[in-house]
């Protein structure tokens, strides 16, 4: 079997994934897992002791199995993959269907606000040419005030949001459109 | 004049209400906690004898509302108001009206809240207590061109600054003479938002500063104590991330002179109660006074961990008009303690604040480990309050053994269900340079990079990776039991767990 992921932002692909379940002694549910991660044969037993908790340990071929550590493991951001607390870094993955990955061309997404708040100042005008790290706007939230900044180069396509308006979060705020070409 | 209390009015909310009335609860006193309409599921509201709701709207409705909340305190017949930190709790008019209306304001006088809240005026005093102090000045005129003279003079890169303020709000530093008047301009504009007055100060910018402050407590009888310092020079955006206790760079001697210094100046102005005096240490020792913070710390559990005290008891029996129980030759200072304050923000995204909902918070299981928190599962981080979610703190005997030590217990708590600063906390412990203990305020601008590279190589190496994903193919698999985006609608509680459980069986 195979399974494409999105682990923390980046595609991992699991080969020749071997499954079983197994009920250890005192009747948690253990489960034996083996894979192929680019090349590299991975042995796990993942004991989990009830919906959230669980401890993960290593399968040696020879050697005892030994734990690398427990971990937390929930449902994501609107239900959407998982998000485990494991070694001290959280993971967010995904479980990818592949062909059905729509291509997002990053050239025209807008600026969107981060958080709810209140637009200070907006430092740009329509059609304005900006270069990368050009500072947009200021958006003040929780009593700071935010830099928003270009994230590319480009022109300003529309504003949509005007100074002193408050605004939710993630609405978009700026469009901005790739350069032309020799412009 | 002697006055028992019995019963108190805590105006905050939060880990540090909780932690208020942790200690009322073991001096036999009541509380009476406040909370606005939307945080009536919050661990605070129940942590209290009695919580009264101040409605909704905007903070200056709820928390901020003076005649509100000093009217609920005489309908609940509190005898004193504890104001925490934040909020009203370095208010001089607060604390003026509290006292008219007969309740102990449990803090220093109103006109010692008045002369350390305003920067330009305490440091006068200062001067005049013949505190040491950093060279600068109050810029009344934005236009004025000898602002550009007077920074020429000084020096750059210099500092401007609120005169009001505090938490690093109105606050900017300006390298080129070029970015004087944008800076001004953002400072007072920040200024004015947050603390409704925009003078702005201009002063000298220390290069490798150190952030070393005084722990005091003075009571009515003109007896004044120190309790050691804390090292909370690791910031991001002027904020304390890190805290310490006892600082890796203060000699004895460094110390006794700065504890010295910190209780020459509650003499000078009279003080009352707890506060903490902070400096500015330069990398040769030098100090200068920064500001007083008028009230409880955040910061504060370190001391209680190092000393073995607790500051709430002692700002309590202050009120009430007790003497100090203790000499300064009698306050020891033992082992070593850290601090770390888990944010809601996003520390890769120039530490943008998060919200969300906690779906697992987790709970430290070491000896020797404090968490306090006012968050728990199932709560919401909204965008009404500080983004601060939780102080972890961890006690050993020996600095090397604290860190190991609160870098386990942020591993058990990850506050999931939002975006935390927990896992570049454990690379700041886990860093070199925090591990020799060579901390400036600079630390988060000259080691960001390096600790947010640190944090994505961990995230790709082989090893972590197949470990992380191994949960997820195991926990997705339909044999396992299988969490649905249904079951943290209604999220598990130990109650659900106890099936089969009979009392007294």
């Amino acid at each position: 079997m195979k399974k494409h992921y999105q682990l923390n932002g980046e595609d991992v692909v699991l080969d020749d994934l071997q499954l079983e379940s197994v009920r250890d002694f005192d009747g948690h549910t253990s489960q034996l897992l083996s894979y192929n991660l680019n090349g590299h044969v991975m042995n796990y037993e993942i004991c989990l002791h009830d919906s959230i908790h669980g401890m993960l340990y290593k399968v040696d071929a020879e050697g005892p199995k030994h734990q690398v550590g427990e971990f937390q493991v929930l449902p994501g951001m609107g239900g959407k993959g998982l998000v485990i607390n494991y070694a001290g870094i959280i993971w967010r993955c995904d479980e990818l269907v592949t062909n059905k990955r729509k291509k997002v061309d990053l050239g025209d997404a807008p600026i969107i606000s981060p958080m709810p708040g209140k637009i200070l100042k907006i430092l740009v005008e329509q059609g304005e040419s900006v270069a990368k790290g050009q500072p947009l706007l200021i958006l003040e939230a929780m009593k700071m005030e935010h830099t928003l900044k270009a994230p590319r180069a480009g022109v300003v396509a529309a504003i949509l949001k005007a100074q002193g308006d408050s605004i939710d979060g993630g609405i978009i705020l700026v469009k901005l459109e790739p350069a032309d070409e020799g412009a | 004049m002697k006055q028992k209390i019995n019963r108190i009015l805590i105006a905050n909310r939060g880990e540090i209400a909780i932690r208020i009335a942790r200690t009322c609860k073991e001096m036999g006193i009541e509380t009476v906690g406040l909370y606005s309409e939307i945080e009536q599921t919050l661990p605070h509201v129940r942590e209290m004898d009695f919580s009264i709701c101040l409605g909704s709207g905007p903070l200056s409705e709820t928390y901020l509302n003076i005649s509100k909340i000093i009217q609920i305190a005489k309908a609940n017949g509190v005898d004193a108001i504890h104001p925490g930190y934040g909020f009203l709790s370095e208010n001089a008019k607060f604390c003026k009206e509290v006292k008219k209306s007969g309740i102990i304001f449990i803090g220093p006088p109103p006109e010692v809240i008045e002369l350390m809240g305003d920067k330009a005026m305490s440091k006068m005093k200062m001067g005049e207590i013949g505190v040491p102090l950093i060279p600068g000045v109050l810029i009344e005129d934005l236009k004025d061109k000898s602002i550009f003279d007077l920074a020429n003079k000084i020096g750059y890169p210099v500092l401007i600054k609120a005169s009001a303020g505090g938490g690093g709000k109105g606050m900017r530093i300006v390298n080129k003479a070029s970015e004087l008047l944008p800076s001004i301009e953002g400072a007072k504009r920040e200024a004015l938002a947050s603390f409704g007055d925009d003078r702005v100060l201009l002063e000298k910018y220390i290069v490798n500063p150190r952030h070393i402050e005084f722990q005091v407590m003075s009571d009515q009888h003109a007896n004044h104590l120190h309790f050691f310092e804390r090292d909370c020079s690791i910031q991001r955006r002027y904020q304390k991330i890190v805290e310490e206790t006892p600082s890796p760079f203060l000699s004895p001697e460094l110390r006794q002179q700065m504890g010295q210094t910190a209780l020459k100046i509650c003499r000078g102005i009279g003080y009352v109660g707890a506060g903490t005096i902070e400096f500015i240490v330069d990398e040769n020792g030098h100090f200068f006074f920064l500001e007083m913070n008028t009230r409880l710390q955040v910061e504060h559990p370190i001391t209680e961990m190092t000393t073995g005290l607790d500051l709430v008891a002692l700002q309590v029996k202050v009120a009430e008009g007790e003497k100090l129980p203790m000499q300064q030759s009698e306050i020891k200072k033992q082992g070593h303690a850290i601090e770390v304050r888990i944010y809601s923000e996003d520390a890769e995204n120039d530490f943008l604040p998060c919200t969300g909902k906690i779906l697992y918070r987790g709970t430290p299981r070491s000896p020797g480990v404090r968490l306090d928190t006012g968050y728990q599962d199932g709560t919401e981080v909204t965008v009404h309050f500080d983004p601060m979610l939780a102080k972890l703190i961890a006690f050993a005997p020996e600095r090397p053994q604290a860190i190991k030590k609160l870098q386990q217990a942020l591993k058990e708590t990850p506050f999931i269900g939002v975006t935390t600063n927990r896992d570049y906390l454990i690379k700041i412990l886990q860093s070199q340079a925090f591990l020799s203990g060579d901390v400036t305020t600079k630390f988060i601008e000259q080691h960001h990079d390096e600790m947010i590279k640190k944090l994505q190589d961990e995230r790709e190496s082989q090893e972590k990776m197949a470990a992380a994903l191994a949960i997820v193919v195991a926990t997705q698999n339909p044999l396992a039991k299988k969490t649905t985006p249904d079951d943290f609608a209604q999220f598990p509680s130990t109650w659900d767990e106890l099936s089969g459980f009979r009392n007294g069986e």
